[in-house]
């Protein structure tokens, strides 16, 4: 960890940006953390058991306002750009989302970066930028980039303004491309929604598609350790560098073994009817399958401490001992009341 | 195929475009904002009665949702052309590129039009250590926003196709030279020589090597594919084409061919450096198997390229008037 560092966390109460936050305020050298944040899906709980420490400046912006946000990247020695639409699905009913939340959103990031000469970023990027290649391994020079989701596009548009902005104007990068997230404070996806419509009925849980799409999960908190290591290697990058990672497991883990792995951990006295839809994929551009090869982040000192199916069941017991402590649910999601979960 | 818009259709290629698709019978509605366009170059299709011209920006989405109407085609070409001037203005790509073609598909979607050609560059490979480099080649590393505004575009195109069901043809372009043409080396050599002719600046070492396409060939290379409706049966609706030829220049060639066309012999000032500006691509060169094998390949060489592109000049130099 470097001495007196100043951060700046987009998204910093979203999901991974809270747990990045932990990670942060832990390290008594971290100078001060300022965290830009429109709460459209970060939420203050996540952030509220730091509400002592006079480090963490949270400031409520729309990234979308350039010249607003420009003042606050003064002084900042690192960014973490995790802000961004964090859902893929929500690209089909609202087209200018993905534009606006993670293209514009990004060059916003990249201007004000370069106008207040913020010298590092780490971007969060995905592996949905490899588009539908269904169970071929991505590795970093897979190409070419051919999303099917505005979510990827808009990854991908990312990727391409961070790399411009590296070579033409000398910051420097790192972009992850990460496999599936999943952990306490998760905010979307398929356990969240698992879980909230067993909420409601834990007699019955259906699956969108047919339950056989497989992708790899990494528990957040691992990931947050891969952001570290990613900060730590964007420091010895020169001026104008940059360098793009998978942050993944090998292998991936199928939907059901999610609901069946969610449904044993749940433990409810009665049985719960898994009801599995016909399609392949879960929703129109959904990547039904991905497989990615991380071994260029392993090699170069970051290994995952995990398989998929691993953080998988991490992940859920994780949730199931957070989802009692929330506070100020902004959402339905909770603990089913029949549930009696496995220590 | 039968009502085409075409953005930039004051452009260089736009309006060649328009005039190839007028000549074939095709109905034309023409769009541009004029910031770079020139309607001298509409003059012919002007009078034309299935040519219809609209001034518009391609950020107002409304106006050019309006103006669709009633097509069945798109061939996007509106772009901000200049690749040096990000650095002066990094906003311009964003907005003219990305924004501008998400606004482009937005559009269409309303108007339920659903076929795309898109002018993207073969610049989106970035500096390719794979030379001729192909389609598939692996993921870019950019190296100018432009570049990056054409890759959001492309990957916007992709997931438009996956989402909504659109055909696209993306083309990624090698420089364009012939008629009409108002930007680049050869333009701006031949503007120097105007100015004086018993010297010539070359930015870089003048050994950067470049790849050029006659506008007519880009133009049949588009058509055909289109007509084709190659992408019909693609994976996701989408056909990726490098157009360029299978050979390339140094800069110093196209200067010889200029001297020579003109009867010049120019002091030659290199400024050094193997990259002419700050996000220059050293050498761009495609590997254009796959647009052959659907039966397409050039006529002219990048030579007589470049002569019909200096006798045009020579003809129209009115043009350095309007872009200076």
């Amino acid at each position: 960890m470097i001495h007196n560092s100043t951060y700046l966390v987009t998204g910093g109460a979203g999901f991974i940006g809270s747990h990045l936050l932990d990670v942060l305020l832990a390290d008594p050298a971290t100078k001060e953390v300022r965290v830009l944040e429109n709460f459209s899906s970060g939420r203050r709980e996540h952030l509220a058991h730091h509400a002592a420490d006079a480090r963490l400046k949270i400031h409520t912006v729309e990234l979308l306002e350039l010249e607003k946000i420009v003042p606050h990247f003064q002084g900042v020695d690192q960014v973490f750009h995790l802000a961004a639409n964090p859902d893929a699905r929500w690209g089909i009913d609202n087209t200018r989302l993905d534009l606006e939340q993670e293209t514009i959103v990004t060059y916003n990031v990249l201007e004000a970066m370069r106008r207040s000469q913020t010298p590092r970023l780490v971007f969060s990027s995905s592996g949905t930028v490899y588009g539908d290649v269904g169970t071929t391994v991505t590795h970093e020079k897979l190409g070419p980039a051919l999303p099917t989701s505005l979510y990827g596009a808009g990854k991908v548009a990312s990727e391409g303004l961070i790399s411009a902005f590296c070579c033409t104007f000398g910051l420097s990068a790192i972009i992850f491309r990460f496999g599936n997230i999943t952990g306490e404070r998760t905010t979307h996806g398929v356990i969240y929604d698992f879980i909230r419509q067993l909420a409601k009925n834990s007699a019955e849980l259906k699956v969108l598609g047919n339950g056989h799409q497989a992708k790899p999960y990494v528990y957040v908190r691992d990931l947050v350790a891969g952001l570290m290591f990613g900060q730590a290697r964007c420091r010895q990058l020169a001026a104008g560098q940059f360098d793009v990672f998978n942050l993944a497991p090998d292998g991936a883990t199928s939907v059901r073994f999610i609901a069946a792995e969610l449904i044993r951990q749940l433990n409810f006295p009665g049985p719960t009817q898994i009801n599995y839809g016909e399609s392949t994929q879960g929703w129109p551009g959904d990547v039904a399958q991905s497989r990615m090869d991380s071994s260029k982040l392993r090699d170069a000192g970051f290994p995952l401490p995990r398989s998929s199916d691993q953080a998988v069941q991490l992940a859920i017991q994780r949730i199931l001992a957070w989802l009692p402590s929330r506070t100020s649910a902004q959402d339905d999601l909770r603990l089913p009341a029949d549930a009696r979960p496995v220590a | 195929m039968q009502k085409i818009f075409v953005t930039g259709a004051a452009g260089f290629i736009g309006s060649s475009l328009t005039d190839l698709l007028l000549q074939q019978g095709r109905s034309v509605v023409g769009w541009d904002n004029f910031s770079t366009g020139q309607s001298e170059f509409l003059t012919a299709a002007g009078k034309h009665p299935n040519f219809q011209l609209i001034r518009g920006d391609n950020l107002d989405l409304d106006a050019m949702t309006a103006a669709m109407k009633g097509c069945d085609a798109v061939v996007h070409l509106a772009a901000n052309a200049d690749v040096r001037f990000g650095l002066q203005h990094p906003r311009r790509d964003l907005e003219q590129n990305t924004i501008a073609t998400f606004n482009v598909l937005e559009a269409m979607r309303a108007n339920g039009v659903k076929v795309i050609g898109f002018a993207s560059s073969g610049s989106v490979y970035g500096e390719a250590t794979t030379i001729p480099t192909p389609e598939d080649y692996s993921f870019p590393i950019q190296t100018s926003l432009y570049a990056a505004s054409k890759v959001a575009g492309e990957g916007m195109i992709h997931s438009y196709c996956e989402g909504f069901g659109f055909e696209s043809y993306i083309f990624r372009f090698v420089s364009i030279l012939g008629e009409r043409y108002t930007h680049g080396h050869v333009f701006d050599f031949y503007k120097q020589l105007l100015d004086h002719p018993d010297r010539l600046k070359i930015l870089g070492d003048g050994k950067q090597r470049k790849s050029y396409l006659y506008i007519q060939d880009c133009l049949d290379a588009i058509l055909h594919v289109m007509t084709l409706g190659t992408a019909k049966t693609a994976k996701h609706r989408v056909q990726t084409y490098n157009l360029g030829t299978e050979e390339f220049v140094q800069v110093n060639d196209s200067v010889g061919y200029l001297c020579r066309a003109l009867g010049l012999k120019p002091e030659l000032e290199y400024t050094g450096g193997n990259k002419g500006w700050v996000g220059d691509n050293p050498f761009i060169f495609l590997d254009t198997k796959k647009i052959r094998a659907t039966g397409w390949k050039p006529k002219l060489t990048i030579e007589q390229g470049i002569l019909r592109t200096v006798e045009w000049l020579r003809q129209n130099q009115w043009v350095y008037e309007k872009r200076t």
